[in-house]
């Protein structure tokens, strides 16, 4: 296998606009005893509670100002939907800022008014 | 796939639940392959970290250019087994004072994925036994 080694990716037609690839990404299962289905550049995740969670990279970004994406869902049969938020606060308001290796997020149902574990939860990272 | 878990608690947030530290088979693949820098480098990173976020400096931080590289260019360390991947990660990725400091019970414990309860009714509650 060879790796590529290039400073910047650009579109070949269009205008050749600069291309921004992920630099991490990972899929969990929240619900039982939590899993990783798959990543890329996470060296783990941790459950830090019930719709609470972090991963740490693999190796750190340059800086902590990168962007996340991130969605969850819940297939369990109730009627909710959960959306992801990527600076997690605890069950007791405790703030916790993303790092150059770790990111926190917590997870609640549509109206807000509960913290969830989904089945499905994806986050990626730009940088 | 790691049949092992990390369980554990924060020294600094003993009032909240007991953690599950899940690793990434992807980077025990590569622990067990021989593909990572010394620990240091990454202890070397968080330092640094650390110290912009408590000099209040957090929001403008960037890595040293030379530090952030040696992820990629220090020497690897060699393939390590199951056991000691897991023990790198652990000094990676736990907070230092779980595993760096005394006290007076152990503050994480490696377990298989079986000895973690599956049930989520009450996971706010999770404490690790002794």
């Amino acid at each position: 296998m060879s790796t590529l080694k290039v400073n910047d990716i650009t579109e070949a037609t269009s205008g050749g606009g600069k291309i921004w690839p992920s630099r991490a990404w990972l899929n969990m299962d929240g619900t039982g005893t939590i899993s990783i289905r798959a990543d890329g550049n996470f060296s783990s995740l941790t459950d830090l509670g019930t719709g609470i969670y972090n991963a740490t990279m693999s190796n750190a970004m340059s800086s902590a100002n990168y962007s996340t994406a991130m969605q969850c869902s819940s297939h369990n049969g109730a009627t909710w939907q959960n959306h992801a938020f990527p600076i997690a606060y605890t069950q007791g308001g405790t703030r916790r800022d993303p790092t150059t290796t770790v990111i926190y997020w917590h997870q609640v149902d549509v109206d807000g008014a509960a913290y969830r574990d989904t089945n499905h939860a994806m986050v990626q990272v730009t940088i | 796939m790691t049949q092992y878990r990390v369980i554990f608690d924060d020294p600094d947030r003993l009032d909240e639940p007991t953690k599950v530290l899940v690793p990434s088979d992807r980077w025990m693949k590569e622990a067990m392959e021989g593909n990572l820098p010394p620990i240091s480098v990454y202890w070397d990173l968080q330092d640094d970290e650390q110290k912009a976020i408590a000099e209040g400096r957090h929001d403008k931080f960037e890595h040293d250019p030379e530090k952030y590289m040696k992820q990629f260019t220090a020497p690897r360390i060699g393939p390590l087994t199951e056991e000691e991947a897991l023990e790198y990660l652990i000094m990676k990725d736990l907070p230092r004072k779980c595993w760096a400091e005394q006290h007076n019970r152990p503050m994480f414990k490696i377990v298989t994925v079986d000895q973690v309860p599956s049930d989520r009714m009450f996971r706010n509650a999770w404490e690790m036994a002794v």
